[in-house]
C-alpha cells in the first residue's frame, strides 16, 4: 500500500505537486497528465529519489524518507529517461541490478527467461551501446521486474517499444496484477491505459483532477465521443482545471 | 557491502573495456607522440640549467602551489558534480536501487580516488625527473610514491567535500567558487601562516608542487614524511565530513543541481545577433560559429577556465620577463603571444570533443566537412584575437618604441597569432576523441612553426600559404570522416 498525505513539491516557484492525497493499493494504476503535470515527480517521490517539501509518503506503512533502502527493495522502477552503462552487456547490467537487489543465483534463471520473453536472448552479450533505443528500454523493463517486486513503477514504459514488446509487457503486467502486485505507470498512450488500468488518476498543474476507473471517468466526463483521449483532454486541459 | 563490491566491479569492468577500446591510442599513438615530444625536448633538457632559478619566498611558493591546486579543483568540478549527483549519466539508475547511502558514498570516494591517482602519478614522475636532473638522490621515486597515495586520498575527499558543501550552500557556480579561491589565495600571500592553515585541506599536493620548484631552483628543502601523515589525517577528516554531508543532503541537493542545470542562461541575446555572424561568415558558418561562441561563454567545460587562466598567466609572465631579464622585448612578446594564443585556441579541439555526442545534429543537417573545419578555424582565430592586442599594449607600456617599430611589432604579433590560431583551428579534428593527446600533437606543430616565424618573420609568407593549403584539405576531410560517422562518436 502506497499513501501520499498532503504532499507538496515545489521547484523554485513552480508547484509541481500541490496538496496531493492519494492511496494506491494492489491495482494497475495509471497516472496521466500533460507534460509537466507532475507525473514523474510523483513517481520519483514514491521512490525517495526526491523529497517532498511538505507532507508524507508511506510505502507499506513506512515513511519513505526514513526507510529508503527498504522501500527501494520493494519497488522495481523504470525511469522515463533511461541511461544505461554503455560498456556493459545487457546481461551484465541485469546481473548487476540483481546483485544490488540482493537476489541470489536463482536470479540468473529469471534473467535468462526474461531475456527470452523480451526477445533479447540473441543480443544479451552485446554491449549496451550497440543496442537500439527500444532494446535499451526492454533491458530497463526487465531490470525493473527483477526479483518480482511488490510494486512496479513504470514511467512512460511504452516509449520506443514495438508492438510485440508492448504485448509482452501487457501480459506481464496482467500476471503481476493477478499475483497481487501494485503496478503504477504513466503513459500518453490512451489505448494502453484504457485496456490495462484498473484505476486512473489525471493530474493537472500538480493537482489530482479526477480519480476512478476508466468507466467512471467516462461517466464523469459525460461525453458523446467513445475515444478515451477525449475523456483525457476533458479533464487534463488547463482551461478545465482553471474553470 | 555487497552493493559496494558490485558497483566497483562493474565500474572497473567498464573502465577496462574503455581501455580496450582505446588500445591503439594508449599504447601506440600516445607513446609515439610522447616519444616525439621527448626527442624534441632532449636538446633543451640539458639547457634547463637546474639550480639557477631564483629561490622564491615561502609565501610566493605557497601562493603559486595554491593557485595550481585551485585550478585543478576547478577543472574537475563538473566531473565531480556529475559523479555525486548523477542526473544524465548511467549512475542515475543507482538512485532507484536499494543501496545504502554509506555504500554509495564509499563507491563515489573510491572511484574519485582512482581518477585522481593518474594525475598524481604524472606529478610524481615529473618530480622524480626534475630531482634526477638536479642530482638530488634524496628525492627518490620511492619517497615520492610513498606520499602519492595519501595525497590522492586527500585530494579525492577534498573534491567531494567541496562539491557537497558548495551545492548545499547554493554556491556551486564557477564564478562564486573562483571568488572564494581568490580570497584564499590572497590570504595565503598576505598572511602566510594563516594561509598555511587554510591550505591544510590540500597540504599534500601543495607540498608536492612546491617540491618540484624546490628541485628546479636547487633549494634543499624537500618533502617531509610529516606531510604524508597530515595528508592521511586530513583525508579521514575531510572524508568523514563529506560522508555526513552526503547522508544529510544528497537527495535534496540532487534537485538543486537539476534546477541549476535547468536555469535560464546568459548570452541568450547572442542568438538574436545571428544576422551579424551570418552576414560576415555566411548563414551556415555563422550559425556554427555562434553556437561555439555561446558554448564557450557558458563554459562548456572546465577547459575554458583553464585556457583563460593559462592565457592570463602567459601575459603576466611577459611583464615579469621583460622587467627582470635582458631578453629582447619583441622576441619575448611574440613568444608570449604564441603561447597565450595557443592556450585560447586549444579550446577548439576541446569543443570538438565536447560536441562528439551531438554529432547526430550535423549528420541530419546539410553540413559539410568544409563548414565544420572552417568553423573551428575561425573560432580559434576569433577566441584568441585579443591576445596579440594585449601583448602589444603591454609591450608598449613596458618599453616605448618609435612608431615604425610599434607598427612592425604589431605586425609580427599578428603574424604569430594568425599562425598559431589557424593551425590549432584547422588541426582540431585530429584525434577528435582524445583532446589532451590532440592538444599535445597540435602544440608541437603550431608552436614549432611559430618559433620559425618569430626567428625569421618573412618565412611566414612562404610557409603559411603552403601549409594552410594542405591543412585545409586535411581538416575538411577529417571533419567529413566525423560527420559520416567513421570515427570518434562511439568513444
Amino acid at each position: 500500500m502506497i499513501k501520499l498525505e498532503s504532499v507538496v513539491k515545489r521547484y523554485d516557484k513552480l508547484v509541481a505537486l500541490n496538496e496531493v492525497n492519494l492511496t494506491i493499493g494492489k491495482e494497475i494504476f495509471a497516472l496521466l497528465g500533460a507534460n509537466g503535470a507532475g507525473k514523474s515527480t510523483m513517481l520519483k517521490l514514491i521512490l525517495g529519489i526526491i523529497e517532498p517539501d511538505e507532507g508524507k509518503i508511506l510505502v507499506a506503512n513506512q515513511e519513505v524518507k526514513y526507510s529508503l533502502v527498504e522501500t527501494r527493495q520493494k519497488i522495481g522502477y523504470l525511469p522515463e529517461n533511461l541511461v544505461l552503462y554503455e560498456r556493459l552487456t545487457g546481461k551484465e547490467f541485469l546481473q548487476f541490478v540483481a546483485g544490488v537487489k540482493g537476489l541470489g543465483r536463482e536470479a540468473n534463471l529469471e534473467i535468462e527467461q526474461a531475456l527470452k520473453d523480451f526477445d533479447l536472448k540473441a543480443k544479451q552479450d552485446l554491449l549496451i551501446r550497440q543496442y537500439s533505443f527500444g532494446m535499451k528500454k526492454r533491458i530497463g523493463l526487465i531490470a525493473a521486474m527483477l526479483g518480482n517486486p511488490e510494486i512496479l513503477i513504470l514511467d512512460e514504459p511504452l516509449n520506443g517499444l514495438d508492438v510485440e514488446t508492448i504485448t509482452t509487457l501487457r501480459k506481464r503486467i496482467q500476471v503481476l496484477h493477478q499475483e497481487g502486485k501494485t503496478i503504477i505507470f504513466s503513459s500518453h498512450i490512451m489505448d494502453f491505459v484504457e485496456r490495462m488500468a484498473s484505476r486512473v488518476v489525471i493530474l493537472s498543474q500538480g493537482k489530482i483532477v479526477v480519480d476512478g476507473t476508466v468507466k467512471e471517468l467516462r461517466e464523469k466526463a459525460n461525453l458523446s465521443s467513445d475515444h478515451f483521449e477525449e475523456v483525457f483532454f476533458h479533464f487534463a486541459s488547463k482551461k478545465q482545471n482553471i474553470a | 557491502m555487497k552493493s559496494l563490491q558490485l558497483i566497483l566491479y562493474f565500474k572497473f569492468l567498464e573502465i577496462l573495456r574503455q581501455i580496450k577500446d582505446n588500445l591503439f591510442t594508449l599504447f601506440f599513438l600516445g607513446p609515439i607522440i610522447l616519444w616525439f615530444v621527448y626527442m624534441l625536448a632532449v636538446p633543451y633538457i640539458d639547457a634547463l640549467a637546474v639550480g639557477s632559478y631564483p629561490i622564491l619566498s615561502t609565501n610566493s611558493l605557497q601562493l603559486l602551489a595554491t593557485i595550481l591546486v585551485f585550478l585543478f579543483l576547478l577543472s574537475s568540478l563538473s566531473d565531480v558534480v556529475a559523479e555525486i549527483y548523477p542526473i544524465q549519466s548511467p549512475d542515475s539508475y543507482l538512485d532507484a536501487l536499494p543501496i545504502a547511502t554509506n555504500w554509495r558514498f564509499f563507491s563515489l570516494l573510491i572511484i574519485r580516488i582512482t581518477r585522481t591517482i593518474p594525475l598524481l602519478v604524472v606529478i610524481g614522475l615529473l618530480n622524480f625527473l626534475v630531482a634526477k636532473i638536479a642530482n638530488k638522490p634524496s628525492q627518490t621515486l620511492s619517497l615520492i610514491l610513498f606520499i602519492l597515495l595519501p595525497i590522492a586520498l586527500q585530494l579525492a575527499a577534498l573534491q567531494i567535500l567541496l562539491v557537497i558543501f558548495a551545492t548545499h550552500f547554493k554556491q556551486i557556480y564557477f564564478t562564486r567558487i573562483l571568488l572564494v579561491f581568490f580570497a584564499i589565495s590572497l590570504i595565503t600571500y598576505l598572511f602566510p601562516t594563516f594561509g598555511w592553515c587554510l591550505g591544510l585541506p590540500f597540504i599534500g599536493i601543495r607540498e608536492l608542487l612546491i617540491l618540484i620548484y624546490n628541485n628546479l631552483s636547487g633549494n634543499s628543502n624537500g618533502l617531509s614524511s610529516i606531510d604524508s601523515v597530515i595528508s592521511l589525517i586530513m583525508f579521514i577528516f575531510l572524508a568523514s565530513l563529506a560522508l555526513i554531508g552526503y547522508q544529510k543532503w544528497a537527495i535534496a541537493d540532487r534537485e538543486a543541481v537539476e534546477q541549476i542545470l535547468a536555469k535560464k542562461r546568459y548570452f541568450s541575446d547572442l542568438i538574436g545577433r545571428n544576422f551579424v555572424f551570418a552576414k560576415i561568415f555566411g548563414l551556415r558558418l555563422g550559425a556554427h560559429l555562434l553556437r561555439d561562441l555561446i558554448l564557450t561563454f557558458r563554459f562548456f567545460s572546465a577547459a575554458v577556465y583553464l585556457s583563460f587562466a593559462f592565457a592570463i598567466i602567459f601575459e603576466i609572465s611577459l611583464l615579469a620577463i621583460v622587467r627582470n631579464t635582458d631578453y629582447p622585448m619583441d622576441i619575448v612578446s611574440q613568444a608570449v603571444t604564441a603561447l597565450a594564443t595557443f592556450s585560447l585556441a586549444a579550446l577548439a579541439p576541446a569543443l570538438v570533443k565536447h560536441q562528439l555526442p551531438f554529432l547526430w545534429l550535423e549528420r541530419s543537417l546539410p553540413v559539410s566537412g568544409q563548414d565544420m573545419s572552417m568553423c573551428k578555424l575561425i573560432y580559434a582565430c576569433l577566441i584568441s584575437l585579443p591576445i596579440p592586442i594585449i601583448s602589444f599594449l603591454l609591450s608598449l607600456a613596458l618599453k616605448p618604441l618609435a612608431l615604425n617599430e610599434e607598427s612592425f611589432l604589431l605586425f609580427q604579433l599578428m603574424l604569430v597569432w594568425l599562425t598559431v590560431s589557424s593551425l590549432v583551428g584547422i588541426l582540431s579534428f585530429e584525434i577528435a576523441s582524445r583532446p589532451l593527446l590532440a592538444i599535445l600533437f597540435i602544440a608541437i606543430g603550431s608552436l614549432a612553426i611559430a618559433v620559425l616565424v618569430i626567428q625569421v618573420w618573412w618565412i611566414w609568407f612562404i610557409l603559411y600559404p603552403y601549409l594552410m593549403d594542405k591543412l585545409l584539405v586535411r581538416g575538411r576531410e577529417r571533419a567529413r570522416i566525423l560527420i559520416i560517422g567513421l570515427e570518434g562518436d562511439n568513444d
